[in-house]
């Protein structure tokens, strides 16, 4: 049920949630939510749902804490304190739970434990920086803490963005019909691209990465960074379709990225809450770009470094956000200004390099890495039982996928959509999407010889 | 009027919400009729997936008019109820005896449906076809005198009996691999590909190996089943892997009954080719633990059957089981990433195997 993409939450839990929300009287949403929420996580994780509670009660307390200090005498050593203990807190129970996931395997992590103690983090900051007019009450940090729509992969909303005073919320229902638009074009995306060019990747490890040709090595790379934007940005659009149908604004988590011209651009429109928590919460705290190139760049390399950590705890995700630092300081030192000027080269090197950078990311096996790369850049030759026909069979069976995907990666493409929604055709395309989208959810969860044929 | 702006103001919305009951109840409505063959569980899943389902096998959502109120007996009870109000003025005699007629023609659809294409078969077998046969016969009849023209399997004669022997890749050079996704990887990283001709398609099984479009026809290029390109071209071997597919649909019975025609009919395009039918190819010990259908239980099942089809004469029986599987006999995973397919690397093990495993006459 904790899957937006699953049977169950479609057309069980959301619609019957919608409803009930909707029947309760505005005063009370809170709680209709709050509640909502609980029983979402406690379906997915029926243990962990009392660390979840657990936590959000401590950080209420830590957050009252720091918050009456405001005023006293001490104030700024006394908030500090307070701070520090509650970080050390939220940041040491991920760290504990991404150790042991990185010894007994991701399966021991709680649910939507990175996103919900990264708002723990950035909600204790905002207290203790003194962003917030008022301290909340309980509930409304509880519902920020474990709304549904975003606790499982986010987005990392933060608490002033939204609008969690009830009287600030705005109901109605073209906002119903936004963001359930949002929401199946995020379905469709996940469901109708995300999930088939998973199915080209999957093809490709199966031959074994020492026989694939380089062409299929790159379109497989193409592929699965097709794939890891789709499924992300499919996620990220149904999450915050659910939100805006529930009175929330639209939190926006992915601007285009294939479009950017140069990587630290890409890294600014790619999963932009993650982006701007690591800016707000490490870099600018760090010092920014203040101090100089030589700590600009130490404060780069922490964000770095963390954020590949965040991603997971095998040594691929540091080599993958080292390598991130290295292509992001080029750009600074002066790279950049030539991409600036040149958009065109800013604009292919991207698109080169990001594939690449993304296979360090997927492939978690250092030596299935190494391989990889090796066909990828076939410089020392190597290869063995190398079909080099192999990349006309992938083409001819995925073309329309990789078309479509490539078409929908397009900034003005979507703009187009979106300024005409309530264009009959496109309302039809939007009902069309989802109703397809279910038929292959069905498909697939049913009769998985559909698609895992001998 | 006001209802007209508020259709304006969420027409995806509501649109969605009568689809989606329209939807739901065609599912419940269909759930005795037409979709009664599906495993459904109302718990576990929304009725319209029985309709999404239904679609995905070919039965239109709209068909469900056409059987309104059959089932009647069927229903359990309580849930009935709700849909026979519906059933305006019909009377419970008038759905049963409808009922009954409606299912007797369900059947004979089913039958048709899933038996195997005999009738087009027996079409294919013209005159001019038995004609070849016997013109090919005659040099097995001067070559084994003792061989009486016929030797489709299962012949009780006695014949010459023949052993494995090593043999060179140019063995392959008149073969025919007949198969599944196994025998595509075989086609494509097996290094074979250039000597003989594949009949290989991704999830080709017993019951559909001449009815698929999967080879072309040499000069125009027009896609031809694996019949049409056995009846144009004579080979000196044929290799026959199927049956992983199907592991889940039918008994071994069902599956030997169709594997034997399948056979036979190749005996009949092929007179003089040695068929070598294959075991089917293991899945790892995990995949093997964890599959209630594709594990290796089924799998050593029919291979036992199939083995029975080998008489040494001019059918054998080969199983790569024997070079890619470990101690326990199941697929080494070392040579695997899927757990079913090998990696392309490891089909030089499946070929050397082959070439281990030649027969010559």
């Amino acid at each position: 049920m904790v899957s937006f993409t699953g049977l169950e939450f479609l057309f069980r839990f959301f619609p019957a949630f919608l409803a009930v929300y909707y029947i309760t009287p505005k005063k009370y949403r809170n709680t209709t939510l709050l509640l909502g929420s609980i029983i979402f996580y406690a379906v997915g994780e029926p243990y962990y749902v009392l660390l979840l509670l657990v936590m959000v009660w401590l950080n209420y307390f830590f957050a009252k804490k720091i918050y009456s200090c405001r005023d006293t005498r001490r104030g700024k050593k006394c908030r500090k304190d307070r701070l520090v203990t509650v970080l050390a807190l939220d940041i040491g129970l991920l760290v504990l739970f991404k150790a042991l996931g990185a010894f007994a395997g991701s399966s021991i992590l709680p649910l939507g434990l990175s996103f919900y103690t990264f708002k723990m983090i950035s909600f204790q900051a905002d207290v203790f920086r003194g962003e917030m007019k008022e301290l909340p009450t309980f509930k409304r940090t509880a519902v920020y803490f474990t709304m549904f729509p975003q606790i499982v992969s986010g987005p990392i909303m933060r608490f002033n963005e939204g609008s969690f005073l009830m009287e600030e919320r705005e109901y109605s229902w073209e906002k119903l019909e936004e963001g359930l638009q949002y929401f199946v074009a995020g379905l469709g995306t996940k469901v109708l691209l995300a999930d088939r060019l998973a199915i080209l990747w999957k093809d490709i490890h199966m031959i074994g990465y020492e026989s694939i040709s380089t062409p299929l090595a790159w379109l497989g790379a193409a592929a699965y960074s097709m794939e890891l934007y789709f499924d992300f940005w499919g996620y990220s659009l149904m999450a915050s379709g659910i939100c805006v149908m529930l009175g929330f604004p639209f939190v926006k988590n992915f601007e285009h990225p294939y479009a950017s011209k140069s990587v630290s651009e890409f890294w600014r429109r790619w999963h932009m809450t993650l982006g701007s928590f690591f800016r707000d919460y490490v870099y600018i705290p760090l010092g920014g770009s203040r101090g100089g190139m030589p700590e600009t760049l130490r404060n780069l390399l922490a964000v770095w470094v963390l954020t590949g950590l965040w991603h997971g705890g095998s040594l691929n995700f540091v080599l993958w956000g080292l390598a991130l630092f290295l292509l992001i300081s080029v750009e600074k030192i002066g790279l950049g200004k030539l991409f600036t000027r040149f958009p065109l080269i800013g604009r292919c090197y991207t698109l080169f390099l990001i594939p690449v950078t993304w296979v360090f990311f997927a492939l978690t096996d250092l030596g299935q890495l190494g391989l990889y790369l090796e066909r990828l850049f076939p410089f020392a030759g190597g290869g063995i039982a190398v079909n080099a026909n192999d990349i006309w069979k992938y083409l001819g069976m995925y073309w329309h996928y990789l078309l479509v995907g490539a078409l929908w990666c397009i900034p003005s493409v979507s703009r187009f959509l979106q300024k005409r929604r309530k264009h009959p055709l496109v309302v039809l395309l939007t009902v069309a999407v989802f109703w397809l989208s279910v038929y292959c959810l069905v498909s697939m969860e049913n009769n998985p010889f559909a698609y895992l044929k001998f | 009027m006001r209802i007209i702006k508020w259709i304006k103001k969420c027409p995806v919305f509501l649109l969605l919400v009568i689809s989606g009951l329209a939807l739901t109840l065609t599912g419940a409505a269909g759930r005795f009729s037409i979709y009664k063959d599906y495993e459904f569980d109302p718990i576990k899943r929304p009725f319209l997936a029985l309709v999404m389902e239904g679609a995905g096998n070919g039965t239109a959502p709209w068909e469900i008019a056409e059987h309104i109120g059959m089932g009647a007996g069927e229903f359990p009870g309580r849930l009935f109820a709700v849909f026979q109000t519906g059933d305006e003025g019909q009377s419970i005699d008038d759905i049963e005896g409808k009922k009954a007629e409606e299912a007797v023609s369900l059947s004979s659809d089913l039958e048709e449906e899933t038996l195997p294409e005999d009738p087009a078969m027996d079409e294919n077998s013209d005159p001019e076809e038995n004609e070849t046969e016997e013109e090919t016969a005659s040099p097995i009849q001067s070559e084994f005198p003792d061989e009486a023209g016929e030797d489709l399997p299962g012949g009780t004669e006695e014949g010459k009996t023949y052993e494995f022997g090593t043999v060179t890749e140019d063995y392959f050079d008149d073969a025919a691999f007949i198969g599944d996704s196994r025998t595509v990887g075989l086609f494509e990283y097996g290094g074979l590909e250039e000597r003989a001709d594949f009949y290989a398609k991704i999830s080709l099984t017993i019951y559909n190996v001449f009815s698929e479009l999967l080879a072309k026809e040499e000069g125009t290029g027009k896609k031809i089943t694996a019949e049409e390109a056995l009846s144009q071209k004579q080979y000196g071997k044929v290799y026959l892997m199927l049956g992983i597919n199907e592991l889940g649909t039918g008994t071994t019975e069902t599956f030997m009954e169709e594997y034997k025609a399948v056979v036979e009919r190749i005996r009949e395009l092929q007179p003089d080719a040695v068929i070598f039918v294959e075991g089917i190819m293991k899945v790892t010990a995990s995949k093997d633990a964890e599959d209630p259908i594709f594990n290796n239980k089924n799998i050593e099942e029919k291979n036992a059957a199939i083995a029975e089809l080998a008489d040494n004469q001019t059918i054998f029986y080969i199983d790569v089981n024997e070079a890619v599987c470990d101690a326990e006999g199941n697929l080494n995973a070392e040579y695997t990433i899927d757990e079913v397919h090998l990696k392309a690397k490891y089909y030089e093990i499946w070929k050397q195997f082959l070439l281990e495993h030649g027969i010559e006459r």
